[in-house]
């Protein structure tokens, strides 16, 4: 028997998704600032936050799709799930664009100003691989969160 | 610029058409509930297409069913 609720299959699958990414963006980034990036990305401390990270999200995520799964039915997408997904998608991108933007620009200042500032920068505004890799897996985070957010906004408030 | 709204008595005509359900009409006319729900809550200005759908399963003009009207005033604008 499904329980029928206000909100659509798909509403609740972006509720779903949305809070699979935060939790697993907050443990990740929370283990991260412990472990810390000095050993880089090959440091055994923050390949095991990784996984245990990947470990969380897969849980979650077989958790939180199959009660969704259980409790509502399934609908095809209609004109308003297009035009909300459309909206929603453009501002994800315009966030992704503006983030990716963001870190090459960090990283073209940080390049510009290395020789003639050198040790006077701050340790953590470098250009290690590991911390152009987080920069970047924060921007997707960001982006996803923020597409989620618009999706939601949508069903909830304006369409 | 006042914000242009299209309104709707869809829910009223539902109820005229034998309680017609939310769920019945979106069958209907081949969309989900949440969007008939959001129709009628005024919260979504639907294609002209889906809207000609609902105003033929009520068997009623686009006229009749839905309004164009801005912030500014309740009085259906006219278009020149």
């Amino acid at each position: 028997m499904k329980i029928q609720l206000t909100m659509s299959r798909r509403e609740a699958n972006i509720w779903g998704s949305l809070f699979i990414d935060v939790i697993t963006a907050v443990y990740y980034f929370s283990g991260l600032a412990v472990v810390g990036l000095a050993g880089g990305l090959a440091n055994p401390a923050l390949a095991r936050v990784a996984f245990q990270a990947v470990i969380l999200a897969i849980i979650a995520s077989i958790i939180v799709f199959s009660a969704i799964r259980a409790l509502t039915a399934d609908e095809p997408m209609d004109e308003r799930d297009y035009r909300i997904q459309a909206q929603a998608n453009t501002i994800g991108y315009h966030v992704l664009v503006l983030g990716v933007m963001a870190a090459v620009g960090h990283l073209a200042i940080y390049s510009l100003a290395e020789p003639v500032f050198g040790s006077e920068l701050p340790a953590a505004s470098g250009t290690t691989p590991g911390l152009v890799v987080h920069l970047l897996l924060a921007v997707l985070i960001v982006a996803s969160v923020s597409r989620a957010t618009a999706q939601l906004f949508h069903y909830r408030r304006r369409y | 610029m006042p914000k242009p709204r299209i309104s709707n008595c869809i829910r009223r005509l539902r109820f005229e058409h034998g309680e017609m359900t939310q769920a019945a009409l979106a069958r209907a006319v081949g969309v989900t509930r949440q969007t008939i729900l959001a129709l009628e809550a005024n919260r979504y200005s639907p294609s002209l297409e889906l809207a000609f759908r609902i105003a033929h399963v009520f068997g009623r003009s686009l006229e009749e069913v839905f309004t164009y009207q801005t912030s500014d005033s309740d009085d259906p604008a006219v278009d020149n």
